[in-house]
Parts: C-alpha cells; sequence; structure tokens
C-alpha cells in the first residue's frame, strides 16, 4: 500500500473533464473501419466445467442466443489511413485482469540517455478500463518527436490522436511505448477489496511499474516525467526514492508542458479508446446498446445507460466499474441486496438480534456441540 | 383457527415425490460468500459461468466487483446431493382436522396413503454431486465452516452405529 | 392435492444415495414412502426435523450448514441464506429414549406402543417402524415376554453402558478422522494434525461425551459423565463445549435455542390434555420462540422476501 492512499474510491470532481469529451469520434475517416462490438469470428469455445444440461427447470433458463453467443471482435484494427493501430489481441483474450502491451526497444534507446514521459487515460470514467503509458526517447531526438507535433491527448480529435499515434509508430526506430490496461474489473476489485486499493495507489504502483518495465527492457532511462496524480510533491518523493538514479518531474500538466509526457498521454488515450469500443464483454450479453456516451459518471448519456443495463442480481457487466459511486448509487435503487461479510451494517444488527435473544433465555441454554458451531451446523426445525 | 393451524405444523408430513429424486437432472451449483436478498431467476451462465478464470490460487471470478477465489467440492461418498422445492401451503388446508384416528391405527396405516390432507410434498428439481464453494479474495479452503461441515456424515457415521455387543 | 409448487423455495439437500436406489423399485407402489417428519429432539425436547424412509424402514437426522452471508446459484437462478442440509443415518435410540425415561418413572413394564405415543408430535409412531427395533432396545431396556408380546421397562444402568461403547466408537472416529478435539482451539481448526497428535486421551472422551450429550436429555448427559468418570471441570455445567467456547473463537451464543424442554415441561405434557391444548402449547413453545428467532436472525426467508419483490 502506497503513502499517499487518502485519497476517495471516487475519483474527485476535478479529475472529470469539464468538458466530457464522446467516446466515439465524429470524425468521417476512420469510422468506417472501426470495429464493431461484435464481429464474424469463430465462436468462443466454452471450458468444458462450465457445460451445462439445458432445458432443465425451464422457467429458470434463459436460452442465450446463438446469433451473438461468443462472438468476438478482430484482434487487429484498422484505424486512421491505411495504417495498423494497436493490437489489443492479447487484452481482448482476457478483459478481466491487467494487460502490458509495449512495442519493440528502438536500438538507440538502450544506448543513448533517455527520456521518459508517464500518462494516464481513462482515469475518470465509470466505464471501460483505466490505461497507463509511457512513452521515451533519446534526448538527442527529442526535437524529432517534437516535430511530429504531439500533444495534450485531450486537446486532439480522435483523428488526430490516432494519426500522431501511426507517426510514432512510423518513428519506432527511436521512439518506444508501453502501457498497461488496467480493466474495469480489476480497478472495481481493487477499490472494493477487504483492505481498500484506492485508485491513486493503483495509479503509482502502475506508473511505477511501467518505469522499471522500460529499466528492465534495456532502456538508458535518465529523466522522467509524469503528469501528477495527487498531490505532485509526494508522488515526486515517492518515485524519486523508488529511481534514485533518475531525475523525476512530477508536474500538473505535464502532458501539454512535455511531448514525451504528450505522447504517452496519446498512447494511453488511443488505447483506452480503441479497447471501450472493440470492448469484449466477458458476458453473454445481448441487445446491448453501444452508446454509452463519454462514460463519464456526469454524462446523462452514460447514466441512461447504466440504469438501461443493470441486471437485478449481477449488476452490470465487468464493462463498468463497480467502485464509482454513479454504479453504486443505481445497484441499490435498482438491484437486488447484497451483503458481504465485511459489511459494517449487516453484521451489528445480527449482533444484536443474537444478543437479546439469548438474554431471554436465561442458564439453562445447552448450545449445540462445538463440533457443530465450528461447521456451522445445527439441527433441522423447519425445512 | 390460528392454534389449530400450529398443530398442523407439528404433524405435519412433508413428503418426497419420489419420482423427482430418480428423475432429478444434474444441477450446477456455487456457494456464494456473500448473502444475495433474492430468490429469483439469474442469468448465471450469461454473467458469471463465462468469467470464471483458472488461476494460480484455484478459481476466479468476480460478483458485483468484488473478487472471488474458489474451489470445487465433492458431496461426502455415499451421499447425493438434491436441490429441492416445497410445496407452498395450499389455501384452506391448514385449517382442516381430517387427520384425528389416522395415527393410531398403526396396522391400516401401512396400506392407507401416508399422505394427509394437510401434508406438504417436496420435490427435486435437481441432483449434484460437487459444486463450487467461493469465497470472498481468498480460497475457502480447508478450515472454511462449509468444507468441515462436509465432513459430518463420516462422524455421523460413527456416533450413530450400532453398538459391538459384549 | 395441491401442486404448486415455489420456484423460489430451493433447499438444498444431501441425502443419501441408497434411498434413490431402493426408491427406483419401490416409487410406483408406494407413494409418500420418504417424508420428512416431526420429532421431539432428544437433547432439547423441542420440535426438530427428521427424515423417515418406510422403503428402508430407517430415520435420518437432518442437520442444516447456515453461516451468515451465503447464497446458491442454483441453475440459472439464485437462492439465499446458502443452506445445505445433511441427512445422516440416525440410531432410533436415541429418540426413543426420550419416551422410554419418561415411562420408567412409573417403575413398571409397558409395550411399545403404550410408550411411544405424543400428542404434539404424534408421528412419532413411526420410531416403532425402524427395522429391526426390538433387536436395539435391549440397550437401554429390561425386557420380559408375556404371551408372545414383549414389554419393556427403561434401564438407566445397560443406558449408561450402551451410552459408553457409543463414546468409545465416537472417540476412534474422532481420532480416524483428524478431528482436534483439545482445549485450545483456534476457530477453525478442526484438521490440524500438529494437534490431533498433542491431544490427550480424556479430551477424546470429553469431546465424545459432548457430541453424545447432544443426543440425550441433560440429566443423562451428567450421569454419562460420571460413568465414563471424565474429572469435573469448574464451570457448572459439565457439558465441555460451553466452556471451551469461550477460549475458542466462536460465538458463546448458540444459534440455536435448545433450551426449552425440561423437567417442567415434561410434567405437564403427562397431563391429559386435549389435542387444543397440545397445539396451544405447540404453538406457545416451538413457533414463538425457536422457529421465529431463527428466522428473523438468518433473515431471508423465502416468503419474506419474495412477498418484496
Amino acid at each position: 500500500m502506497s503513502a499517499n492512499s487518502l485519497c476517495e474510491q471516487q475519483p474527485a470532481a476535478g479529475d472529470v473533464p469539464p468538458q466530457a469529451e464522446p467516446l466515439r469520434s465524429q470524425g468521417g475517416v476512420c469510422k468506417a473501419t472501426l470495429p464493431t462490438l461484435y464481429s464474424e469470428l469463430p465462436p468462443r469455445r466454452n471450458p468444458p466445467e462450465l457445460q451445462f444440461p439445458q432445458g432443465h427447470r425451464a422457467t429458470f433458463t434463459v436460452p442465450v442466443s446463438q446469433g451473438l453467443r461468443g462472438r468476438r471482435g478482430v484482434s487487429c484494427v484498422s484505424i486512421g489511413v491505411g495504417g495498423v493501430s494497436m493490437d489489443l489481441s492479447e487484452l481482448e483474450k482476457d478483459n478481466t485482469g491487467r494487460c502490458r502491451l509495449s512495442s519493440p526497444v528502438p536500438a538507440v534507446c538502450r544506448e543513448e540517455p533517455c527520456v521518459l514521459g508517464v500518462d494516464e487515460a481513462g482515469r475518470g470514467p465509470v466505464l471501460g478500463p483505466m490505461v497507463y503509458a509511457i512513452c521515451y526517447c533519446p534526448q538527442s531526438r527529442l526535437t524529432d518527436l517534437e516535430a511530429l507535433k504531439v500533444a495534450d491527448s485531450k486537446t486532439l480529435s480522435e483523428n488526430e490522436r490516432d494519426r500522431l499515434f501511426l507517426k510514432m509508430e512510423e518513428d519506432r526506430d527511436f521512439v518506444g511505448w508501453a502501457l498497461d490496461v488496467l480493466s474495469p474489473n480489476l480497478i472495481s476489485t481493487s477499490m472494493l477489496g477487504r483492505v481498500k486499493y484506492n485508485l491513486n495507489s493503483l495509479s503509482h504502483d502502475t506508473a511505477s511499474g511501467l518505469i522499471q518495465y522500460a529499466l528492465d527492457q534495456g532502456v538508458n532511462v535518465t529523466q522522467v516525467f509524469v503528469d501528477t496524480v495527487g498531490l505532485a510533491e509526494t508522488y515526486q518523493e515517492r518515485l524519486q526514492k523508488r529511481f534514485p538514479d533518475i531525475t523525476v518531474t512530477v508536474k500538473a500538466k505535464a502532458d501539454a508542458l512535455y511531448p514525451v509526457v504528450s505522447a504517452a498521454s496519446i498512447c494511453a488515450k488511443v488505447a483506452r479508446d480503441q479497447a471501450v469500443k472493440s470492448w469484449q464483454f466477458v458476458e453473454k450479453v445481448q441487445d446491448l446498446d453501444a452508446d454509452y456516451g463519454s462514460g463519464y459518471p456526469n454524462d446523462p448519456k452514460t447514466k441512461a445507460w447504466l440504469r438501461k443495463h443493470v441486471e437485478p442480481v449481477f449488476g452490470f457487466p465487468q464493462l463498468v466499474r463497480f467502485s464509482w459511486r454513479t454504479a453504486q448509487a443505481i445497484l441499490e435503487k435498482e438491484a437486488e441486496g447484497v451483503t458481504w461479510e465485511d459489511s459494517a451494517a449487516e453484521e451489528q444488527e445480527g449482533s444484536r438480534k443474537i444478543t437479546s435473544y439469548f438474554q431471554s433465555e436465561g442458564p439453562q441454554a445447552r448450545p449445540p456441540h462445538r463440533y457443530f458451531q465450528e461447521r456451522g451446523l445445527e439441527s433441522a426445525t423447519a425445512l | 383457527m390460528d392454534s389449530s393451524g400450529e398443530s398442523v405444523v407439528e404433524k405435519q408430513r412433508v413428503h418426497v415425490r419420489p419420482a423427482t429424486l430418480l428423475n432429478a437432472a444434474p444441477a450446477v451449483l456455487h456457494l456464494l460468500p456473500c448473502e444475495v436478498l433474492a430468490n429469483r431467476p439469474a442469468p448465471v451462465q450469461r454473467f458469471f459461468t463465462p468469467a470464471i478464470r483458472q488461476g494460480e490460487d484455484g478459481l476466479q471470478v468476480s460478483f458485483r466487483g468484488r473478487s472471488l477465489r474458489g474451489e470445487e467440492v465433492s458431496v461426502p461418498p455415499g451421499l447425493e446431493g438434491y436441490v429441492t422445492v416445497t410445496e407452498e401451503k395450499g389455501e384452506g388446508l391448514i385449517g382442516k382436522q381430517d387427520f384425528g384416528g389416522s395415527e393410531n391405527n398403526g396396522e391400516k396405516e401401512e396400506q392407507k396413503s401416508l399422505e394427509r390432507s394437510f401434508d406438504r410434498f417436496m420435490e427435486a428439481t435437481g441432483s449434484f454431486s460437487r459444486f463450487t464453494v467461493w469465497g470472498l479474495e481468498t480460497v475457502p479452503g480447508p478450515y472454511a465452516k462449509v468444507r468441515g461441515a462436509l465432513a459430518w456424515p463420516i462422524l455421523a457415521a460413527a456416533i450413530h452405529a450400532q453398538v459391538p455387543e459384549d | 392435492m395441491a401442486s404448486r409448487f415455489s420456484e423460489k423455495g430451493g433447499v438444498v439437500n444431501l441425502r443419501r444415495k441408497v434411498e434413490a436406489e431402493c426408491l427406483k423399485d419401490a416409487s410406483k407402489k408406494m407413494k409418500g414412502g420418504l417424508m420428512f417428519i416431526k420429532l421431539a429432539n432428544p437433547c432439547s425436547g423441542e420440535g426438530a426435523i427428521y427424515l423417515f424412509s418406510m422403503c428402508l424402514k430407517q430415520l435420518f437426522e437432518i442437520k442444516i450448514f447456515k453461516e451468515k452471508h451465503h447464497s446458491w446459484f442454483i441453475n440459472e437462478s439464485v437462492q439465499s441464506g446458502g443452506l445445505l442440509h445433511f441427512a445422516t443415518p440416525m440410531d432410533p435410540l436415541f429418540l426413543l429414549l426420550h419416551y422410554l425415561i419418561k415411562a420408567g418413572k412409573e417403575e413398571k413394564f409397558q409395550p411399545l406402543d403404550q410408550v411411544v405415543m405424543d400428542d404434539i408430535f404424534p408421528d412419532c409412531i413411526l420410531l416403532l417402524k425402524v427395522l429391526e427395533l426390538e433387536k436395539l432396545l435391549h440397550h437401554v431396556t429390561d425386557e420380559k415376554e408375556i404371551d408372545n408380546k414383549k414389554y419393556y421397562k427403561y434401564s438407566k444402568e445397560k443406558t449408561l453402558k450402551w451410552l459408553g461403547k457409543k463414546v468409545n466408537q465416537t472417540v476412534a472416529a474422532l481420532k480416524a478422522n483428524h478431528v482436534s478435539v483439545g482445549a485450545r482451539v483456534q476457530s477453525a481448526a478442526f484438521f490440524s494434525g500438529d494437534q490431533v497428535s498433542s491431544d490427550k486421551e480424556e479430551d477424546y472422551i470429553r469431546y465424545a461425551h459432548g457430541l453424545i450429550s447432544d443426543y440425550i436429555p441433560k440429566e443423562l448427559s451428567d450421569n454419562l459423565s460420571k460413568y465414563l468418570k471424565l474429572p469435573e471441570i469448574s464451570a457448572p455445567l459439565p457439558n465441555p463445549p460451553s466452556k471451551r467456547l469461550k477460549i475458542s473463537d466462536e460465538p458463546v451464543e448458540a444459534k440455536e435455542d435448545y433450551t426449552k424442554f425440561n423437567s417442567k415441561d415434561l410434567k405437564t405434557e403427562k397431563q391429559k390434555n386435549t389435542k387444543m391444548t397440545a397445539a396451544q402449547k405447540a404453538l406457545a413453545k416451538v413457533d414463538k420462540t425457536g422457529m421465529k428467532s431463527i428466522d428473523a436472525f438468518f433473515g431471508v426467508k423465502n416468503k419474506k422476501k419474495i412477498e418484496k419483490i
């Protein structure tokens, strides 16, 4: 656990861009080639233990439409004019956890001192993964990177980001990148863990992990620039401590100030957008409305989507971050109640009842033998 | 009226419809580490089973954004698991007292049906010989209460076995 | 006969396979061969559910696994509570003892069908149908045969000897199954091999005595403790579990009410009651206390929840 773990579970209001940006670009160039949620590929094979007898208890069996069952999206997606975008096939194989993708390390980056930028995309949304990215190049080639006119990804249109990412791919002889896709399921289960692992800690640890990954790959990192999460000072201190041989700069708006951070932000944003668009639902959902709006909690479209797709028992598909207040509020209203052993309110209620119950019984009580108590067994008094 | 209803409860038998035991189709069961405050249909096959992964420390899945770890356990040898439903009490049956005398006539009783109008009935709707036990974030493991409970039939057999003669 | 079945009332049972096999032959001829009945729990005197197979002429005890915060997914449905019922063969003598002891106070030999009678739990007469019951009775009674009819009288001495053998075979099973019986128990240490090796013989006997005591009235449990020469522990109750529970992490509070039945109840029951009074008593004793509280405590009895939906 990180020391700086005071941040709330839900990102503060400041994390949400004032003008929520639509996930889907309206730009015409790439639209035709964008993947749809489902496309034609062989159906997913069910693991053998999941085989299930059909037809039994007919009222409860929900037949799964063969038309949608197990279809998979394509793994390589064309974005922009004739280029190949990020290969997210690894993520699509399993998007329930964490997935790391990276470019090959340019040979020059092993030799020359390198600048490395760190940025993130998709921190605020209630839907989809959060993507952390690093981008690096030799200090000597920084002007070449600037010449690409990389800028803060938020100021760019989706088309421009896609185009810039492709340019970086063309410059793979001196620009390298790596990213971690943190699935919404990973975010939910971390933040809702018995020991809460908040989003800031998760972010910091992921950023450190990526810098370490670059070092492990042999990148000669000498300078790191990071767009801050939480307080810049404490974050910088922590990173500096972790990487004493590297000059670390943590700054707010680093993605606008340092081209290498801008480049990282473009990588992150391209990956995030693509991951959301080509999201492989773990669930065998049908009739799914793909118009989730921006994914930000304050977007009415997103809220409407959540409300429409709430399932009374399971809540939402894993695309949704259950740990977001928006999601929880909808579940409280529209899904069945669920209590866990660490739900505090439940515990209190239970112990109060049992105490009052036994007070009235006096000293005659003969509780069941400890053998039974230790195994949760009791004699049946009713069926 | 009320009290006669209660006396029926004490005398009431719940008959298992035997054919349902024989015909019970295999059922897939998961024991969850949380209480879902509802009894209702749930799209388990669409939302839950496809998300199960085999991890290093057992099975993995998530439910309502919480991480679960699971393991498959077997019904103790010699036992068969059944999922049963008990018929809801039919209206108007509760107050009837037409059971008088049938208990005392021991010899006739075996010929007569053992079912009385105020009895209830149980059907098996599924059978199972194993199920998956889920723990919150950790595999339940051998110390979980349910794992202990599954060892009860072996000890029960010893307690209730006939004692040796002198 | 009503045939509406609740879709929501799913209960998960574990039952002996042999029944199903037996039923294969019998199912056509014998309706209702297998049934749940309510009988007096021999430990508490309260009503408890047992399973009786007319086909096997066998009695089964029902234990329910019940822990907070569980639910089942059963195929394509969710069932709150996560209950698991175990049906295991039960020695019918434990249940008969309840009646034999009561009748034994009259100090006379009586035919069994005059002893095993109960206004509240009339299904107790099914106990008389248990296979080869007469061969078992000599463990706990003195017998006389007059004109081919058998008469029985409760024998405390024989019963203690029989219970002593029960304790012995339970001890053997505890050892064979590595059940940890020591006084120092973590809540979950039931299979700890290290601990088992350090457990003393006395601990095993005390533990087995405690288990057997769950099937006999308190007075007999106290007598059995003396019979086994178990050293007294300082607590007023000779029943070890309540004391040890404080050592373990288990809550001292039991999840089940076993307190109601005492000698006072026995006496009142002896009086000739009309059916109605017996019924009222049943209402007063069982429903208002045991069952209702447990329902409330576990909170999720189907009907209440369903009505909300």
